[in-house]
């Protein structure tokens, strides 16, 4: 008796998966499929459950539920109105991307203007920096050459590096002030040189500054050579009166022609 | 007993595979992945257009934040002036040249109060002297150390407005040099020499009479 029972639970197992497994039911429902293309974007129409007439009168039970007279209003109000699928070819869906497409590509265009604004600012940037400054063509054509010799010359510079031969003739343009009013050319212009290589300016501006601060070096070059030859004068050098009332010193007038050019000297303004 | 449990069995298998039934619709399903499918890549379509706006947003702020950043620069350097200006030489000369006009016009005072009859007859020069000064620092102030917003210069016009302004300085130290010497020399010089259109015509009587002197000698 227990066995039997135990082998009829066992039979009863052994069909299980089986009879499982055999029922799978496929079905096949072509309104709601209709219904489902309706919904994106496939197909309008279609209005499936069809109606079915008899005699002239609708018979067909599904149809009256779901399109028919017993069906709710928004029913037919959804069959007898537009086609509102989104993603059909003019839907909403599709515009919208149409409308985000046409905003990119107004943004892609504000982005090439700002990049195009932005370039010429850069270059406007190096035009302006002096950290451009040695790179300058006409400066390393032209200007490095011509300059150095001004950046290469001391700021305080010794009596023969002013190309006066003696300490005797520089003591004596020092105290006629020749030498002070050198300096303050020379200093000036080191600093313009210094100024020019290291502000920010335009570069027209700077090759401007450059060439003035050359045409002030050769002035400079001029004056302090002809300072030269000045204080080689035979009568800067020779003649003590001279000297002396340059300077105010007490005169010890040695013979007569002394004499008379001192006296020449003095009433010079008067007649 | 074994025919009724075979029965409870054979009645009961429906029942158990009832629960277990799978339904499926091929042509539904079918449907269903194309509608998602579709759905899917409109929705990335779409996000994906706003991640590249996004990304071109941000990068023209990027650019305009640079934009920015040179253009001040460039307005900063066209409004203020310059350290290497501010204690340059030619700014120092300025200040110097300052110190020796102001000892310069205490010297000159002096000499006006001590000689006022010969300071009458240079009255031209000391108005010279008033209108310079009033121009140069009109010129300072409103020119050399103007920083403001609307007035823009760039650093190489504002290094020529400084030797601008030490040139004016220098030479209103040799117009007060200058008056200094002739106050000094007054009392030497002769009176006609020094009022002011007369000794104009003196010199030039000089010079013609010289003139007819030299046709003279050498002509006849």
């Amino acid at each position: 008796m227990k066995t039997k029972t135990i082998l009829a639970i066992a039979l009863f197992l052994l069909i299980l998966p089986l009879k499982t497994e055999a029922q799978v039911k496929y079905l096949n429902d072509p309104s709601i499929v209709a219904q489902h293309k309706r919904m994106v974007f496939e197909q309008w129409g279609d209005w499936r459950p069809y109606p079915k007439y008899l005699f002239g009168i609708q018979t067909n039970f599904a149809y009256a539920t779901v399109w028919g007279n017993w069906a709710p209003s928004k029913n037919r109000k959804y069959k007898n109105g537009s086609d509102i699928r989104p993603l059909k070819p003019n839907g909403l869906e599709v515009k919208r991307y149409a409308e985000l497409e046409i905003e990119r590509n107004d943004a892609n265009k504000i982005f090439e203007r700002v990049n195009a604004v932005k370039e010429q600012n850069e270059k406007d940037f190096l035009h302006y920096t002096a950290v451009t400054v040695e790179v300058d063509p006409l400066w390393l054509l032209y200007y490095k050459k011509m300059l150095r010799p001004l950046n290469n010359f001391p700021e305080n510079p010794s009596y023969s590096d002013l190309g006066i031969e003696t300490q005797e003739k520089y003591n004596l343009l020092v105290q006629t002030g020749a030498i002070e009013s050198l300096l303050e050319i020379l200093h000036s212009l080191k600093d313009s040189y210094h100024q020019s290589r290291n502000m920010a300016m335009p570069r027209g501006k700077r090759i401007l500054m450059y060439h003035d601060t050359l045409v002030g070096w050769r002035k400079f070059l001029d004056r302090m050579n002809s300072l030269n030859k000045k204080v080689d004068l035979p009568v800067v050098r020779y003649n003590e009166n001279i000297y002396q009332t340059l300077f105010n010193v007490q005169q010890n007038p040695s013979d007569d022609k002394d004499i008379v050019e001192a006296v020449m000297l003095e009433y010079k303004h008067e007649f | 007993m074994r025919k009724i449990i075979l029965l409870i069995a054979i009645l009961l298998l429906p029942l158990l595979t009832k629960a277990q039934t799978i339904v499926f619709n091929k042509k539904l399903m079918e449907q269903l992945t194309k509608n998602q499918a579709v759905r899917l890549t409109s929705n990335n379509s779409l996000l994906n257009s706003y991640k590249k706006q996004r990304e071109l947003y941000d990068k023209i702020n990027n650019r305009l934040t640079e934009i920015a950043v040179i253009q001040e620069y460039i307005y900063s350097q066209l409004t203020n002036i310059n350290s290497l200006i501010k204690d340059g030489k030619k700014a120092m000369l300025f200040g110097k040249y300052v110190g020796i006009v102001t000892q310069n016009l205490g010297k000159l005072t002096e000499m006006t109060v001590e000689n006022p009859h010969f300071a009458t007859l240079r009255y031209e020069y000391y108005i010279k002297i008033l209108d310079k000064f009033i121009a140069l620092k009109d010129h300072f102030e409103n020119e050399v150390m103007h920083e403001k917003h609307n007035y823009l210069v760039d650093q190489y016009d504002r290094q020529l407005l400084v030797g601008e302004a030490l040139y004016k300085i220098k030479e209103i130290n040799s117009f007060i040099n200058y008056l200094i010497f002739l106050l000094e020399y007054a009392n030497q010089t002769s009176i006609y020499h020094q009022i002011p259109i007369l000794g104009n015509y003196i010199i030039l009587d000089k010079s013609i009479v010289n003139d007819i002197m030299y046709n003279l000698k050498h002509r006849f």
